[in-house]
């Protein structure tokens, strides 16, 4: 398939947020690109239609009762049946903070043994408490397993901004650590919080520095980080302290861009 | 008949609770003697059901498909007729 003919819907409801940046990086490199209100994919049974599901960020439906549960739900009842067919069929769904919450609280994210009943994590309210908004380097740990970081090297440091106030990753106490296990076991794990050498950091106090996971298959991907916010340099806060750029982007295009060569590849 | 039903919702034990402990912190500050504060959430909600146990098995079904998330929150139900 050819980039020209990937066709990426990005979703949104009450409280989305990041809509059009994250449709212009898909546009800047050649793919069609949709934004579509829920209630619109609903009335024209067209979710089909397209190759990558895109949830964005924001506060969708207020971040009422939980970040996401809302809007998972909705989606569920809405158009549970064709989510279900977009992900037997392996198509890719990507997440991007709030678009993560959703994930999760739909039971997308781990997702171990497939959808889950019931969300088998939770994005919580960070530590220290409050919102979080800064730019922050994120370590690649993928072994090759996600659609939407198999071509950037494994350890490769990114650096792209958050922006959350419910961005911790928890898993259930009593099965923490095999959890954690089972994610590094599938190569589940895609990126951690660090800092510019490295080393791990915690910005929110997230369960072993986990800033975004993928299911077993490799084709969902949820991230409290924002690359749609980082795609060109001049995006980056220290970009008039450079002399020069030797790329017109910043590190949030290797994402979009790896995700649309997996596709093209594909198939 | 009408129902109403109070859902409490709260962190299960061994979960950290940022929100409390920030808000031990200010009173603190304020001078109370505060040691610990759990914060919690409560729904009240009133619909229709046939009998309580039905409005208390209807509450269970909002709390596992919507309210709760079973990774970090407790919960408990009381039924008041009216």
């Amino acid at each position: 398939m050819k980039t020209q003919d990937i066709k990426v819907c990005i979703m949104r409801a009450g409280g989305t947020n990041c809509d059009f940046e994250t449709a212009r990086a898909f546009r800047i490199l050649g793919a069609q690109t949709e934004i579509k209100h829920v209630n619109e994919l609903v009335k024209n049974n067209s979710l089909m239609d397209y190759n990558i599901i895109v949830l964005s960020g924001g506060s969708s439906f207020g971040d009422y009762v939980r970040a996401g549960a809302i809007f998972a739900r909705t989606l569920n009842a809405k158009l549970g049946k064709q989510m279900k067919q977009f992900i037997d069929e392996n198509r890719p769904l990507l997440g991007i903070c709030n678009g993560f919450q959703i994930l999760v609280e739909y039971g997308l994210l781990p997702g171990f043994e497939g959808p889950s009943q019931q969300p088998e994590a939770a994005l919580t309210t960070n530590i220290p408490q409050g919102f979080k908004c800064q730019w922050i380097y994120l370590k690649n740990e993928n072994k090759g397993k996600c659609l939407f970081t198999n071509q950037i090297p494994q350890n490769k440091i990114l650096h792209l901004p958050i922006a959350h106030s419910e961005g911790r990753l928890l898993f259930s106490k009593e099965k923490e650590k095999q959890t954690l296990q089972k994610l590094i076991d599938n190569d589940m794990i895609v990126f951690r919080y660090c800092n510019e050498d490295g080393t791990t950091t915690d910005p929110n106090g997230t369960y072993h520095n986990i800033a975004g996971i993928c299911n077993k298959e490799g084709t969902i991907f949820g991230l409290m980080p924002h690359p749609e916010r980082a795609i060109y340099f001049w995006q980056e806060p220290t970009w008039t302290q450079k002399q020069q750029h030797t790329s017109p982007y910043s590190d949030g295009k290797l994402i979009f861009e790896n995700i649309l060569n997996s596709i093209a590849k594909k198939q | 008949m009408k129902y109403t039903v109070k859902i409490d919702i709260s962190l299960k034990p061994g979960h950290n609770n940022p929100e409390g402990e920030a808000t031990t912190r200010m009173l603190k500050e304020l001078n109370y003697p505060v040691e610990q504060i759990a914060v919690h959430k409560i729904y009240v909600i009133t619909f229709q059901a046939s009998s309580q146990a039905e409005a208390k098995l209807k509450a269970d079904e909002m709390c596992t498909r919507l309210l709760t998330n079973p990774v970090r929150d407790n919960y408990t139900i009381s039924v008041v007729e009216q």
